[in-house]
C-alpha cells in the first residue's frame, strides 16, 4: 500500500500475483525438503554440526525443529505441523506435503485466472467430502492388542530399522497397556523412558516396574533385594540448619558441637522411626525394604539404615514419585507420624547396575504395575537420542487408537479412495468451485506418489494401478512399497491414525486457504527501521 | 569423595554468564596441582566442593565442575554438547536404515590456536597413558588419578603467549577444561546472533515460558540437576550466574522458583552479568533490556538468599557508558573476553569463603550475614591486582590507601563506596613475609605488631569501616591469570603480578596476581536499585507489546516497579538512626 510507503520507504511490498508466488516458491521449497522422510522407505537423514554433534533422523517433527527457516512462509507451515505432532503425535511431513501440493494445484487453476476465493471454496467442499470419507473408510473393530501391534509397527517402521521396529513395537504396545485403564484418559507420562548407553539397539526392553538413574550411595547397602518393602517418601533425612541466623560465630568449638548435635538428634529420631518400623513390618526373615526418599539422606543416615539392611535411595525425582506408587503400590508419605503397612508399595526385585559412574536401581516384578518404563540401550548418544524419538510417536500412536476406538487403513489407501469419492462428487456441484474439488483432490494423491517414489517407482504408473485396482475391488487398496503393485492394507496390517488423518485434513486446508488468500505481503517491521 | 566436603551446584544461564563462568573455571583449572610432590605449602582451596570425581565408560578418572549451563542454539562453535571426554573411541557407525542415508554436515568450523594446542596435548596425553598402561597394569589405581590430564608438563601452559582477542567469539574458543557431558543444555527455540528474521531472545517472559512450554527441556533440566545434586553427601547450596539483560533472566527466575521450593533451606547465590558494552544496540533493544532488567532483578532479589549485580559499566541503562577503570588494568570494554575475565578473577576470589580447605563457611552463613534485613542485593568491589609492589609490604600499600578503600566497585551505581554494613573481604596471594618487610620505623606500632596477613586486614578494614560487620579471610595462593586469559595487566605489572619499576617486556605474559575482593552489604545499592526504578518508570510499558505477548500483566510490572521501590527503601540508613 502506498500509504506504508510513504510512511516507511524502506517498506518492501509484495502485492497480489506476486505476494501468491512468494506463498507457492516457500511452500514448496519446504515440501521438496521433506518429501524424501515419508514412508519407510524414506531417506534417513544423517546431520552433523560443525563441532561434530550427530543427529540421525527422519522424523519430519524433528527436522523441522533442527531447520533454520528464515521464510516467514515457511516458518509459518513448520509452525503449523510441528504443532499437528503436538496434538497427535505424528503426520508431519504428510501436512508439509499436503499444504505445498494444494498450493502447486491451486496455483494452476489460480495461473489461468482463476480468483483464489473460488478455489479456496472448493477447498471447503472438497474438505467436508473428505471427512466424510474418512468417517466411511475408518474401520471400527475392537481395539485389540493385534490391532495395536499393527498400528504401532506402522508408525515406528517410518522411524527405525524394520528389526529394531518390530522388537519396539511390542514394548510400546505392552506399555501403554499396562498403564491403561479403562474409562479414564491413557496418560503416557506413565511410560518412563530411561537411556542407558550400552550394548546395542537391540537390547531395548520394557521393564514392568520403575527404573531410576540413581542407587544407594552406601558401600554396605545391599546391591540386590527381594521380596521387598517399598516405603516411598518426601521427608528430609539430612542434618540442616534449622533456624536462619547469622551463624558465622560459635564462642567456641564445643558449642558449635553442641548446637550441631542438638539439630543432629532430630534427623536421628526420624531414621530411628524408620528402622522402627520396618522391624514391625519385616517380621520375617525372607523380606527385604527399601526406602526411596524425594528428599535428601545424608551419609550418617545412610549408615544407621544400612547396619539395619535397608536400601535408601536419596533425592528421587518428583516425577518418579507418582510412578512409583502406581507400579508397586502403596502411598507417598509426607511425614512419618502415620505409617502403616498399607502405605508400603511391593516389589518382588530390586537391584543395582552400574555403569561408569552411572548407576540405575530397577525396581521389578511389582503385582500390578500401572506404570512402566522402557529401557532404550544404544550405543551412542545419537542412536538413544533417535529411538527414543520413535518410541515416542509409536505411543502416541498407540494411544490414539485406542482412543479413537477405530483405524485407518494406511499406505496411502485412504487418499486414493478420498480422490476417487472426491471426482464423482465433482460432477453434482455447480459452478467454478469444482475446480477447487479438483484440485484437493489432485493434491490429496501427493501422498501416494511420494510414497511410491522414495521406494523406486514410477508414480504416474503407481496411482493409475492404485486406481484401477480401487475401482475393481471396492474396498481401500493401498501400496506395496516392496513390490509397487496393490495390496489390501488392512489384510497386511498397515493402519494408520484416525485422528491423525483428520488432524491432516483440517490443518492443511484452513492453511493452504490462508495463503491462497494472501494478496499482499509488507515488511515493514520496527526492526527494518533499524539504521 | 572427600567425606565432609559441602558441595555446591553451579548453574550458569545466558552467553555472557557463560563468558564470565568460562573464566571462571580456567582459573581454578590452573591451580590444579596434580602432582602432590610439587605441592607447596598447605592446600588452601578445596576444589572437591565445585568439582566432581566421575568415571567414564573406560574407567578413566574425571574431574570436571558441578556445573549446569545453558546457551542458546548455535552458540557453542567448536564445542560438542556433550564434550569429548566420555566419548567412546571405537565407534564404527552402524547403520541398518535399508534404504538411502542422506549427510548433511556444516562446515567444520576452525579451531584456535589455543584450542588445537589444547586438542595437541590431550592427544599427547592419550598416547602416553597408552604407553604407560602395558608395564603398569598392576597398581593401575592411583596412578591414573591425575593421568587424564596435565600430568606432564606440556607446553601449552607453559611460556607460550596466546594473543586470543581476535580470536575469540563465543565462550567455547577459550574453554580451557572438559566439561561433564550433562552440562551443557541448549536451548532449540532460539538462535545465537539471530538474523534479523528469527525471534531474538531478549524478552524477560520468553525464559519464564520456557520450561512451561517446552516439557522435553523440563524433563532435561530436571534430569541434569538431579544427575549432580544426588551425588552430593552434603549439599550446602547453589550458585547462579546468569545474564540478567535478556531471557535467560527469565530462566533464572523460574528455575529459581523451583529451588527454593525444593531446597529452601540450602544457600542461593546469585550473580547477575551484563557486558559493559552492547554494540549497535537500538534504541528499542535497550529499553528491552532495560524493562528485562527491572524484572530480573526483582525476582532475584526475592528468591535467591543473596543476588549480586555485577558489570564493568558502572552506569549501566544509562545514555552513555562509564566504565569501571582499574588503575593497572587496560581491557578493551568491547570485547566480552576481557570484561568477562575481571568478573571472572572477581568471582574466584569472592567466593573463597565456602571453597576453603579449612574454616570454611557455607554459602548459607555467608548470604544470611550478608543479606539480612531484606537487604538481599550486595554489592562486589574487587581490586585487580592488588597493588602491591614488588619491593614493598602489606601493611605499606594498605598504608597509602587510608583515605579510600583500594577497590573498584564491580557493581553499577556503587562508585560511591559507602560504609558497607557488612563485608566480607578476601585478600589472596600476599604472601606471609611480605606483610611488613622494609617497613619504615614510623609506621604505627599497632601495625608494626602484626604478624600475619589476617590481623593486618582485620586491622585495616575496622579502621577504614568501624561501623560495619567486617568478616576477612587471606589465602597465599595468587589469583592465576595464565593463558587463556586475556592480556589486560599494564605493563608496570610484573610476571607473579607485584608492581614493578621495570616495564614487563611484551613477550610475557602474567602468570598470576594478587587479588582482594570485598562482597558488600552496603547503602550503594540502594542508588543502583533507584536508578533501576526510575529508569524503568520512565518506560511507556504499553509500547512494549512484546513483553505482553510473552505473559506479563502490566499490573504485574507496575507491582514489579513498587517492589523495587521497597527494595531500595531497605537500605536507606535514616530508619536505622
Amino acid at each position: 500500500m502506498s500509504a506504508v510507503k510513504s510512511l516507511n520507504p524502506k517498506a518492501e511490498v509484495a502485492r497480489a500475483a506476486q505476494a501468491l508466488a512468494v506463498n507457492i516458491s516457500a511452500a514448496r521449497g519446504l515440501q521438496d525438503v521433506l518429501k524424501s522422510n515419508l514412508g519407510p522407505k524414506g531417506t534417513m537423514k544423517m546431520l552433523v554440526s560443525g563441532s561434530g554433534d550427530i543427529k540421525l533422523t527422519k522424523d519430519g517433527n524433528v527436522l523441522l525443529h533442527e531447520m533454520q527457516i528464515q521464510h516467514p512462509t515457511a516458518s509459518l507451515i513448520a509452525r503449523v505441523a510441528t504443532a499437528q505432532d503436538d496434538i497427535t503425535g505424528d503426520g508431519t511431513t504428510s501436512n508439509v506435503l499436503i499444504i505445498g501440493e494444494l498450493l502447486k494445484q491451486a496455483d494452476l487453476y489460480i495461473s489461468e485466472g482463476l480468483h483464489p476465493r473460488i478455489v479456496t471454496e472448493g477447498f471447503e467442499l472438497a474438505r467436508n467430502k473428505a471427512l466424510e470419507v474418512l468417517e466411511d473408510i475408518k474401520v471400527v473393530r475392537e481395539i485389540d492388542r493385534d490391532t495395536l501391534i499393527n498400528v504401532a509397527r506402522t508408525s515406528l517402521r517410518t522411524k527405525v530399522h524394520p528389526e529394531l521396529a518390530d522388537l519396539l513395537t511390542e514394548h510400546v504396545v505392552d506399555a501403554v497397556l499396562a498403564i491403561s485403564k479403562p474409562d479414564e484418559p491413557i496418560d503416557l507420562h506413565m511410560v518412563e523412558m530411561m537411556e542407558m548407553q550400552h550394548k546395542t539397539d537391540m537390547d531395548t526392553t520394557l521393564v514392568r516396574g520403575i527404573v531410576m538413574d540413581h542407587g544407594a550411595r552406601h558401600p554396605d547397602m545391599k546391591k540386590r533385594v527381594e521380596n521387598a518393602y517399598i516405603l516411598t517418601c518426601n521427608v528430609s533425612l539430612e542434618y540442616e540448619k534449622s533456624e536462619v541466623n547469622a551463624g558465622f560465630f560459635y564462642k567456641s568449638a564445643t558449642e558449635r558441637e553442641k548446637l550441631v548435635q542438638a539439630e543432629r538428634a532430630f534427623t536421628d529420631a526420624r531414621v530411628a522411626k524408620i528402622i522402627e518400623f520396618k522391624k514391625q513390618v519385616c517380621d520375617e526373615k525372607n523380606k527385604g525394604f527399601v526406602v526411596i526418599n524425594q528428599k535428601g539422606i545424608d551419609p550418617l543416615s545412610l549408615d544407621m539404615m544400612a547396619k539395619e539392611g535397608i536400601v535408601a535411595l536419596r533425592r528421587a525425582k518428583r516425577r518418579n514419585m507418582e510412578r512409583l506408587a502406581l507400579a508397586c503400590g502403596g502411598m507417598a508419605m509426607n511425614s512419618l507420624d502415620d505409617m502403616t503397612p498399607e502405605c508400603l508399595g511391593y516389589a518382588g526385585l530390586v537391584y543395582e547396575h552400574v555403569l561408569g559412574e552411572q548407576k540405575y536401581t530397577f525396581v521389578e516384578e511389582c503385582k500390578n504395575p500401572q506404570s512402566v518404563t522402557i529401557l532404550i540401550k544404544g550405543p551412542n548418544s545419537h542412536t538413544l537420542a533417535q529411538i527414543k524419538d520413535a518410541i515416542h510417536d509409536g505411543l502416541r500412536a498407540v494411544k490414539n487408537a485406542i482412543e479413537d476406538g477405530s483405524v485407518i487403513p494406511g499406505a496411502g489407501a485412504f487418499e486414493i479412495a478420498a480422490h476417487a469419492a472426491l471426482m464423482k462428487y465433482k460432477e453434482g456441484v455447480k459452478g467454478r468451485p469444482r475446480l477447487g474439488i479438483a484440485a484437493y483432490a489432485d493434491a490429496l494423491l501427493v501422498i501416494p506418489k511420494v510414497l511410491a517414489q522414495n521406494s523406486g517407482f514410477d508414480a504416474q504408473e503407481t496411482i493409475v494401478k492404485l486406481q484401477e485396482e480401487y475401482a475393481a475391488a471396492g474396498q481401500p487398496v493401498g501400496l506395496d512399497l516392496s513390490s509397487g503393485e496393490a495390496l489390501i492394507p488392512t489384510d497386511v496390517g498397515i493402519l494408520d491414525n484416525y485422528r491423525v488423518k483428520k488432524q491432516l485434513l483440517h490443518s492443511c486446508t484452513v492453511i493452504a486457504t490462508n495463503l491462497l488468500l494472501v494478496d499482499e505481503i509488507m515488511r515493514a517491521g520496527l526492526s527494518s527501521l533499524k539504521g | 569423595m572427600a567425606g565432609t566436603t559441602k558441595e555446591v551446584v553451579t548453574i550458569q544461564l545466558g552467553h555472557y554468564a557463560n563468558f564470565v563462568g568460562t573464566h571462571w573455571w580456567n582459573i581454578q583449572e590452573s591451580s590444579f596441582v596434580y602432582d602432590p610432590g610439587v605441592c607447596q605449602g598447605p592446600k588452601e582451596i578445596n576444589h572437591d566442593v565445585l568439582f566432581r570425581e566421575g568415571e567414564t565408560l573406560q574407567k578413566d578418572v574425571t574431574y570436571t565442575p558441578r556445573l549446569i549451563a545453558f546457551d542458546l542454539k548455535g552458540s557453542l562453535n567448536t564445542l560438542r554438547q556433550e564434550g569429548t571426554l566420555y566419548d567412546i573411541t571405537d565407534e564404527a557407525e552402524d547403520l541398518k536404515w535399508p534404504s538411502d542415508v542422506t549427510l548433511h554436515k556444516v562446515d567444520v568450523t576452525r579451531k584456535n590456536e589455543f584450542l588445537q594446542d589444547l586438542d595437541k596435548q590431550d592427544l599427547c596425553l592419550q598416547q602416553e597413558k597408552a604407553t604407560q598402561e602395558i608395564p603398569h597394569q598392576e597398581d593401575e589405581k592411583g596412578e591414573h588419578t591425575g593421568a587424564d590430564r596435565g600430568d606432564v608438563t606440556p607446553d601449552v601452559f607453559g611460556s607460550k603467549l596466546y594473543n586470543l582477542d581476535k580470536s575469540v567469539s563465543v565462550w567455547s574458543d577459550f574453554l580451557r577444561l572438559h566439561l561433564h557431558p550433562r552440562s551443557l543444555t541448549v536451548i532449540e527455540e532460539y538462535q545465537y546472533e539471530n538474523k534479523e528474521d528469527s525471534q531474538p531472545f531478549d524478552i524477560f517472559g520468553c525464559g519464564q515460558q520456557l520450561l512451561c512450554s517446552n516439557q522435553k527441556l523440563k524433563q532435561q533440566v530436571e534430569d541434569k540437576l538431579h544427575f549432580f545434586i544426588e551425588e552430593c553427601d552434603h549439599l550446602q547450596g547453589f550458585q547462579l550466574l546468569l545474564d540478567s539483560y535478556n531471557g535467560f533472566g527469565g530462566l533464572a527466575c523460574h528455575l529459581l522458583e523451583d529451588l527454593t521450593d525444593e531446597y529452601s533451606t540450602k544457600g542461593l547465590l546469585s550473580f547477575g552479568v551484563t557486558p559493559a558494552i552492547f554494540e549497535n544496540s537500538t534504541r528499542i533493544q535497550d529499553t528491552h533490556r532495560l524493562i528485562t532488567s527491572a524484572l530480573t532483578y526483582e525476582k532475584l532479589a526475592n528468591h535467591s538468599s543473596l543476588f549480586v549485580p555485577l558489570s564493568l559499566n558502572s552506569a549501566l541503562w544509562g545514555r552513555k557508558p562509564d566504565l569501571v577503570s582499574f588503575p593497572h588494568l587496560k581491557y578493551n570494554a568491547l570485547l566480552d573476553y576481557h570484561t568477562s575475565a575481571v568478573l571472572g578473577a572477581s568471582l574466584d576470589t569472592v567466593t573463597v569463603p565456602y571453597r576453603l580447605e579449612t574454616n570454611a563457611v557455607s554459602v548459607a552463613e555467608l548470604t544470611d550475614m550478608l543479606g539480612s534485613h531484606g537487604r538481599k542485593v550486595a554489592a562486589l568491589s574487587a581490586s585487580l591486582p592488588f597493588p602491591i609492589t614488588d619491593s614493598g609490604s602489606l601493611v605499606e600499600t594498605l598504608m597509602t590507601h587510608s583515605d579510600s578503600l583500594p577497590w573498584k566497585p564491580l557493581t553499577p551505581y556503587c562508585a560511591k563506596c559507602s560504609m558497607p554494613f557488612a563485608q566480607s573481604s578476601v585478600l589472596r596471594g600476599v604472601h606471609g613475609n611480605l606483610v611488613k618487610r622494609n617497613l619504615a620505623p614510623t609506621a604505627p606500632k599497632l601495625l608494626r605488631d602484626c604478624s600475619t596477613v589476617e590481623e593486618v586486614m582485620r586491622l585495616y578494614l575496622t579502621d577504614m569501616c568501624p561501623e560495619s560487620l567486617n568478616v576477612s579471610w587471606s589465602l597465599q595462593q595468587a589469583c592465576q591469570v595464565t593463558a587463556p586469559f586475556p592480556h589486560i595487566f599494564a605493563q608496570d605489572v610484573s610476571v607473579n603480578g607485584l608492581l614493578s619499576q621495570k616495564a614487563r617486556p611484551d613477550t610475557l605474559g602474567v602468570s598470576s596476581v594478587p587479588m582482594l575482593s570485598s562482597l558488600q552489604s552496603s547503602p550503594d545499592v540502594a542508588s543502583l536499585v533507584d536508578h533501576l526504578h526510575t529508569e524503568a518508570t520512565r518506560v511507556n510499558i504499553k509500547k512494549f507489546h512484546k513483553f505482553f505477548e510473552a505473559g506479563l500483566e502490566p499490573d504485574d510490572f507496575t507491582e514489579t516497579l513498587n517492589n523495587l521501590e521497597t527494595l531500595a527503601q531497605q537500605y536507606s540508613t535514616d530508619t536505622l538512626l
